[in-house]
């Protein structure tokens, strides 16, 4: 009769010598192995998330609140079927100038003056308000 | 002789690279003491200097999308359609594309060089932080010059219409 006795432990007499294979030591480096390769991943895809420029993506959840984010504005698409006439051009001239008064009222959103010494340099005594800044 | 080739390879390597330099000036002990006594308000300051950006960006970054996609190309089709395309809105429309990428790439530039001054502690590192400070200014001047580029190619092309215009 064949001994199917699975309590007893496997025997390896490969090497002469009987080896003992101890299942629950196995199964504990099995879980240190799994949590060092997912904690690597994780810290490789981290890298990998900051090297890139997605992370500079302010417009993403969180960065800035919705009541602070760009109001959708959109304006007609200029149809590019059709005859070509002044009227036509006139309309087209119409939309170039609505969108080009808002992006002229932004021409100063990069302009060196946030970055001055003056907001740097300063005595706490001044009592600069940070939001004068920007 | 050796001299004079190290010094082209480095010219050479420098405009290969676009390298960047900006030099800050050494802060006096003042100054210093200024910067650490107030790092908390600089940093403060530059973390809304950043969120303000981030609301231009996207702003103005739509704003130049807009007159891409639904104005210039559009209108390019149209006049090709009826044989009165030319070659000065063609190539001012090419040229636009290309400037709104430069300014895509220089505002994330931009962003990394402050996102690194923001890192770096300011109470302990005055001069570092003034270091970086410049290099920040450099890069943002680079995004200034790029928005004022754009907006003369609008009203470049905007020119260009009004004389279509009066061709007609």
């Amino acid at each position: 009769m064949p001994d199917n006795d699975v309590s007893k432990p496997a025997e390896n007499t490969e090497a002469g010598s009987p080896k003992r294979v101890n299942g629950g030591r196995n199964l504990i480096i099995l879980g240190i192995a799994a949590i060092i390769i997912a904690i690597s991943t994780t810290g490789f895809s981290l890298w990998i998330y900051r090297q890139n420029d997605i992370y500079l993506d302010r417009s993403r959840p969180g960065f800035i609140s919705e009541g602070e984010k760009n109001e959708e504005e959109s304006i007609e698409t200029f149809s590019e079927e059709g005859e070509i006439t002044r009227s036509v051009l006139d309309k087209y001239l119409e939309e170039l100038d609505y969108v080009s008064e808002k992006i002229d009222g932004l021409s100063e959103a990069f302009s060196s003056g946030p970055l001055d010494d003056s907001n740097f340099l300063f005595d706490e005594g001044d009592d600069l308000d940070p939001e004068d800044a920007s | 002789m050796n001299k004079r080739i190290s010094a082209a390879v480095m010219a050479i390597i420098l405009a290969l690279t676009g390298a960047n330099f900006s030099y800050a000036r050494t802060l006096n002990d003042e100054e210093i003491g200024l910067i650490s006594q107030t790092c908390s308000s600089i940093q403060l300051q530059l973390k809304n200097i950043q969120k303000t950006d981030a609301r231009y960006r996207a702003k103005l970054g739509s704003y130049y999308e807009m007159i891409n996609s639904n104005l210039m190309l559009n209108l390019n089709l149209r006049l090709v359609k009826n044989n009165l395309a030319t070659a000065e809105l063609s190539e001012l429309q090419t040229t636009f594309s290309n400037e709104r990428d430069y300014f895509k790439n220089a505002y994330t530039a931009y962003q990394k060089e402050l996102d690194n001054l923001i890192a770096i502690d300011c109470r302990e590192k005055p001069q570092d932080f003034y270091n970086q400070l410049e290099a920040v200014r450099s890069r943002r001047e680079k995004v200034n010059t790029s928005t004022i580029r754009l907006r003369d190619l609008i009203r470049t092309h905007r020119e260009a219409v009004i004389s279509l215009r009066g061709r007609l």
